[in-house]
């Protein structure tokens, strides 16, 4: 007998406000994976990035798992507002702020088609298999592998300002690792939107005031920038809150 | 197919003079390096703590075997890059004939 179930999605603090997120999940209740995909990507009026992205992994993970995303129905959407997600925008041209986001615990079932028509939908979703997320995994590895004070260090470099946007450097996705050598040397390893960008020499100044202040303690003894230039930086290296800050100031992005 | 790579290194300050000697100390050795076709360091006009090294090697392989080599590990690896504020590092390959 084979057993046939529903697999359950669930993501905790998606960036969408919990109204949005549930008038979204409204709009496509029944449809499959790829119908509500497209819906929600490019409908007329109703499109929801956020959702869409969600249900596009699901369909990767579903595809994965050996099933066809084509044969999946959305079902049994629930959505409850998530905790805000709550960062400092950083002197962002000449002043820190606050920002919260609003977000939303989603949760919803993909249905096989023939059970969502044969019962209605009606279907107790399995415990498991729950989509896992294999980049989740990776999350928590490199969480784990982190040294504190490589941290400490790309705190600080929120406080270095690209003097073109007046966004710091770590939102813009520039710094791409931060690690700290023998005899507490920071290795920076950086890139810009293009190397010869006439700014690196600003910038390195504002990182040495900031890693290496005149006066107070210092958390590292130097630093050294690895310029990175491949691959090349691109728009989606730019953060959530980089994100913001970049509309707060006009930008499409 | 010819393997380019082109380091540009700043120096800390108060450190070229000695970075400008590891690089003439090492010059000679790396040029008779088996698959080097060419090998120069330079110095910029306009800041003489920004230098360009150009190498050029037969194939991936030459630098590789470059990397490994005792001189790197112990002038550039040892001596050079903790005497750097920032470097790039970026890789070629030979478009067409080699001359």
């Amino acid at each position: 007998m084979t057993l046939v179930t529903a697999l359950t999605i669930n993501e905790s603090q998606v960036r969408v406000p919990c109204e949005e997120a549930r008038a979204a999940l409204d709009t496509v209740s029944g449809l499959t994976a790829p119908q509500a995909r497209e819906k929600l990507r490019f409908a007329a009026g109703h499109t929801c990035e956020p959702v869409a992205r969600i249900i596009d992994k699901a369909m990767s993970d579903a595809r994965s798992s050996g099933l066809d995303p084509r044969q999946l129905v959305v079902t049994a959407a629930t959505v409850t507002a998530g905790e805000d997600i709550v960062r400092v925008r950083r002197k962002a041209h000449g002043k820190a702020d606050w920002i919260a986001s609003a977000t939303s615990d989603i949760r919803f079932d993909l249905t096989p088609r023939g059970l969502y028509e044969a019962t209605g939908a009606h279907v107790a979703p399995a415990p498991s298999p729950t989509v896992s997320r294999p980049e989740d995994d990776m999350a928590d590895r490199r969480a784990a592998d982190r040294d504190p004070l490589a941290d400490s260090v790309r705190e600080l470099l929120y406080e270095v300002i690209d003097p073109d946007l007046g966004i710091n450097i770590v939102d813009l996705g520039f710094v791409r690792n931060v690690t700290v050598e023998q005899g507490r040397v920071a290795i920076i390893t950086m890139t810009l939107t293009s190397a010869a960008c006439p700014l690196t020499e600003i910038m390195s100044d504002q990182m040495r005031a900031e890693l290496l202040p005149a006066e107070g303690d210092r958390l590292v003894s130097d630093f050294r920038i690895e310029w990175q230039w491949v691959p090349a930086w691109k728009p989606s290296d730019i953060t959530a809150d980089g994100r913001e800050q970049l509309q707060a100031i006009g930008f499409t992005i | 197919m010819g393997h380019v790579i082109i380091a540009t290194w700043t120096a800390r300050e108060g450190e070229a003079d000695y970075i400008r000697s590891i690089l003439e100390k090492m010059t000679p050795g790396n040029r008779a390096e088996e698959k080097s076709v060419h090998f120069q360091a330079q110095v910029s006009n306009d800041d003489p703590n920004t230098f360009v090294v150009y190498e050029h090697y037969t194939d991936a392989t030459g630098y590789e075997e470059h990397r490994a080599s005792e001189p790197f590990q112990t002038l550039v690896l040892g001596e050079v890059i903790p005497r750097l504020q920032s470097r790039s590092v970026t890789t070629f390959t030979t478009v067409g004939d080699e001359a």
